[in-house]
C-alpha cells in the first residue's frame, strides 16, 4: 500500500508536463471567478502575516535585546564582550567547520543516492525513497540515541570489532568531533537527497543522448552534462543543509566532547545558566548575520536563482 | 491528457508527503520539553461542599518532572489539595529562562516553582518573586543558609562520587576526589557536571582544601587543577539522565552526578554505584512568581510542603534528597535516615553550597569555566 503510494508519487515527478504553453496559463488565469477581487500575488498575505509576526517581531526584539545593558540603556558592551574574546570566536570558528564538513559529507554520500533514483526502475526508486524518508520520519533524538548505542565504548560497533579480535581498547567514536560528523551527517541526509532529486529528474534526457551520439564517453558526458545541469540542486541542498548544522543543539551536546561546543550551546548557557540575555542576543545576532553573508556569497558564485 | 492528471495526481501525493514531513521533524525537534499537566479533580470537588479554605480554587506549581515529581505529586501536592480542597495543577521544568520569561511577559500562570537554589538567590536579584509570608511559613527546623526573604528550601540535594560497576569494584574504587581525578590508580575518562558549581568545590577537595576552608572558593587554584586533569575529563553533562548514561555505559566510567538519578538508576539494575562521603549538599527552593494572582493561597502551599511531617513523608519517598527542615528526622526511623544524602552523621564528610557566595561570583565564576572549556 504504501510502496503504491511512493510509486504513484513517483509517477508524478517522472513525467513533467512540458506540453503546457505561457498562452495556456494565460487563459486558464482569466478563467478564474472573481478575478478582479483575488489577484494572484494576494495569496501571499497569510503567510507574510504569519511571518512577520512571528519571525520578524521576534527577530527586532532580539536585536533591540542585544543593544540593551543594565537599566535598559542602549549598548554595545555585548558586541564588544563578544569581538574581544577570542574564546567566542573560537566557537564561531568551530561551528562554521562542522557545518561546512557535514554538509560536504551529505553532499558526497547524497548525491550518488539521489542518482540513483533518477536512473533505477520505478519499483527501486520507490524503495530508495521510503529508506530516506522513514529515518527522516523519525525522531531527531531518537536518531542520536541510537547513535549513541552504536558508537559509545561499550556499543555495538566497539563490542563487534573486540568479538573479532580487531582491537583491544575500545575506538573513540563520540564525545569528540568525528560522532558530531556521523550523527549531524545522517540526520542532514535527507534534507540533500530530497533537494537533489527533483532537479536531476527535471534534466532533460535527450541532452544526455545528444552528448552519447555526438561521440562522448559515458564518463565524459555525466561531468560535462549532468554535473553542471544538476548544480542547482547542489546549491539548494548545500544551504539547507549548511544553513540547518549552523544551529544544530541537541545532537553535538550529546555526541561531542568537552572541545567541540557550538554556538548554540553557547546561546543556551548565556539564556539558561547565566540569564544574560543581551549576550546571547548578541551572538544570536552574529550568528544571523555570518549566516546571511553565506547564503549572499553562495548566490554570488553558485547561482542559485537558476532554482526559483 | 491521463498521464498529465497522473502527474497532477503524483505531485499532489510527493507534496502532501513533504508537508508531513516538514511538519513531523518541526514537532520531533520542538517536544522535548512539554508542560505536564494533571488536575486533582476529585479532591476540588469533595473540597467544594465541605467548605475547606481554598475550595475551588486553583494553584499551579512547577517542578522539576520525573520521579523527583512523582514523589511531590504522592506527598505534597495531592495531600495539600485534599486538606484544602484546591486542585493542583502540574508544570514541569522550572528553568531560569522559562521563570523570567513568564515574569516578563506579565502572565504568571504558575505560582509556586521549585527552582535552583542558586537562581532563587539569583532571580531575588532580578525581582522575578514575591516575597514570602513568613506568619504563614515557619522557619523552626528549616536549613537556615538557604532561607532569604523570598525563598525556603524545598529539599537537600547531594552531588557524589559514582562509578560503573563492571569495570570498578566495591575495595577497588575511588574514595574521595582526590582519588576521582587520579588516573594512575584509575583508569578511564571522567564525566563532570557542567556547571562549576559544585565542580569547583569537588575539584579543590581533591587537591586538599578542608571542609572548613572551603568558602570562600579559590577559583585560581581550582582552575589550575583543572587544567592539570582536563585531558582526562571528556564529557561535560548538562542532563542528569545524561549524567546516569555516561557512567552506566562505561563510556565515563568515573563521574561526578545528583545521588538521587543514581540511586534511581541502580534500583532499575543499572551497573553504577555511588558514595556518600565528600559529596557536595546543595538544595531547591519554594519561590512564588512574582506577579502570581493567588498568592496567598501559594504561602499556605509551602508552609504546608516544609512542615515537618511533609518534608519527612517526602523523603522517605524520595531518599536520594534529604529533607530541608531537620524537624523531619525526628519523625523517621533510624533505617531511613541512614537511607538519606545528607543524614545527620554524613553531615560533617560533606561541603553544604555557600549560596550567598555564589549569588555574588557566579557570572564571573561561569564565564571563566565556559571560556576555559572552550581553550
Amino acid at each position: 500500500m504504501m510502496l503504491k503510494d511512493f510509486e504513484v508519487a513517483m509517477d508524478g515527478v517522472r513525467y513533467k508536463d512540458t506540453a503546457k504553453t505561457v498562452k495556456d496559463e494565460k487563459t486558464e488565469r482569466r478563467g478564474l471567478p472573481g478575478r478582479n477581487l483575488l489577484r494572484p500575488w494576494m495569496l501571499i498575505i497569510p503567510p507574510a502575516l504569519f511571518f512577520a509576526v512571528f519571525l520578524i517581531f521576534p527577530l527586532l526584539q532580539i536585536l533591540a535585546l542585544s543593544f540593551t545593558g543594565a537599566q535598559s540603556a542602549l549598548t554595545v558592551d555585548s558586541y564588544v564582550k563578544f569581538f574581544s574574546s577570542d574564546v567566542y570566536l573560537k566557537v564561531i570558528a568551530t561551528t562554521f567547520r562542522i557545518s561546512i564538513v557535514v554538509t560536504l559529507a551529505c553532499l558526497v554520500l547524497g548525491y550518488p543516492v539521489a542518482y540513483a533514483m533518477t536512473v533505477c526502475s520505478k519499483r527501486i526508486s520507490c524503495l530508495i525513497m521510503i529508506g530516506v524518508m522513514i529515518p527522516f520520519w523519525t525522531s531527531l533524538l531518537v536518531r542520536t540515541y541510537a547513535w549513541m548505542i552504536l558508537l559509545q565504548a561499550n556499543g555495538v560497533i566497539n563490542d563487534i570489532l573486540k568479538t573479532l579480535g580487531l582491537i583491544q581498547q575500545p575506538l573513540e567514536l563520540m564525545h569528540n568531533e568525528l560522532g558530531i560528523y556521523v550523527g549531524m551527517t545522517h540526520i542532514l541526509l535527507p534534507y540533500m537527497i530530497l533537494s537533489l532529486y527533483p532537479v536531476m529528474q527535471g534534466i532533460d534526457r535527450n541532452l544526455i543522448l545528444a552528448s552519447r551520439t555526438l561521440g562522448a564517453k559515458k564518463g565524459y558526458t555525466f561531468f560535462r552534462v549532468f554535473v553542471p545541469l544538476s548544480m542547482p540542486g547542489v546549491s539548494c541542498g548545500s544551504i539547507i543543509v549548511f544553513v540547518s548544522s549552523i544551529g544544530y543543539y541537541i545532537t553535538p551536546s550529546l555526541l561531542g566532547g568537552t572541545k567541540n561546543v557550538m554556538i548554540s550551546q553557547t546561546i543556551q548557557a548565556q539564556i539558561n545558566k547565566l540569564m544574560n540575555w543581551p549576550f546571547a542576543s548578541s551572538i544570536s545576532v552574529v550568528l544571523l548575520v555570518l549566516t546571511y553573508i553565506i547564503l549572499f556569497l553562495s548566490k554570488k558564485i553558485m547561482h542559485v536563482e537558476k532554482l526559483w | 491528457m491521463k498521464k498529465s492528471a497522473n502527474a497532477k495526481k503524483g505531485i499532489r501525493v510527493l507534496s502532501a508527503v513533504m508537508i508531513g514531513t516538514i511538519f513531523l521533524s518541526l514537532t520531533a525537534c520542538g517536544g522535548s520539553q512539554t508542560a505536564t499537566s494533571s488536575a486533582a479533580g476529585s479532591a476540588s470537588a469533595a473540597g467544594a461542599s465541605s467548605g475547606k479554605k481554598w475550595a475551588g480554587k486553583t494553584l499551579t506549581v512547577c517542578s522539576w518532572g520525573g520521579a523527583i515529581q512523582a514523589a511531590q505529586k504522592k506527598t505534597i501536592f495531592d495531600k495539600f489539595a485534599e486538606e484544602t480542597g484546591c486542585t493542583i495543577v502540574e508544570d514541569t521544568d522550572p528553568s531560569p529562562a522559562k521563570v523570567k520569561a513568564a515574569v516578563q511577559a506579565g502572565k504568571m500562570e504558575v505560582d509556586v516553582w521549585d527552582v535552583d537554589t542558586d537562581f532563587a538567590f539569583r532571580g531575588e536579584k532580578e525581582g522575578l518573586f514575591e516575597k514570602l509570608d513568613f506568619n504563614v511559613i515557619k522557619k523552626d527546623g528549616l536549613v537556615e543558609n538557604f532561607i532569604t526573604e523570598y525563598s525556603v528550601p524545598s529539599e537537600m540535594s547531594a552531588i557524589c562520587i559514582s562509578w560503573n560497576t563492571n569495570q570498578f569494584s566495591e575495595s577497588n574504587r575511588p574514595k574521595n576526589w582526590t582519588e576521582f581525578f587520579d588516573t594512575a590508580k584509575f583508569p578511564g575518562s571522567r564525566t563532570l557536571y557542567s556547571n562549576p558549581m559544585s565542580m569547583l568545590e569537588a575539584v579543590l577537595m581533591a587537591d586538599g582544601v578542608s571542609i572548613d576552608e572551603m568558602y570562600p572558593l579559590d577559583v585560581d587554584r581550582a582552575f589550575k587543577y583543572l587544567d592539570a586533569h582536563k585531558k582526562d575529563i571528556q564529557t561535560f553533562w548538562d542532563s542528569g539522565s545524561q549524567s546516569v548514561q555516561l557512567v552506566s555505559s562505561g563510556d565515563n566510567p568515573l563521574g561526578e552526578v545528583w545521588a538521587g538519578r543514581i540511586i534511581k538508576a541502580k534500583e532499575e539494575g543499572q551497573p553504577v554505584e555511588y558514595d556518600w562521603n565528600q559529596a557536595i549538599i546543595t538544595s531547591d527552593s519554594w519561590v512564588i512568581g512574582k506577579g502570581s494572582k493567588n498568592v496567598e493561597m501559594a504561602n499556605d502551599f509551602i508552609a504546608f510542603a516544609t512542615s515537618a511531617q511533609v518534608v519527612a513523608d517526602y523523603a522517605i519517598e524520595y531518599p536520594g534528597n534529604a529533607p530541608c527542615n531537620t524537624d523531619a528526622y525526628k519523625l523517621m526511623t533510624q533505617e531511613q535516615v541512614d537511607k538519606l544524602a545528607s543524614s545527620p552523621e554524613k553531615v560533617k564528610n560533606q561541603v553544604y553550597y555557600d549560596v550567598k557566595w555564589w549569588v555574588d561570583n557566579y557570572d564571573a565564576v561561569y564565564q571563566r569555566f565556559q571560556e576555559w572549556k572552550l581553550s
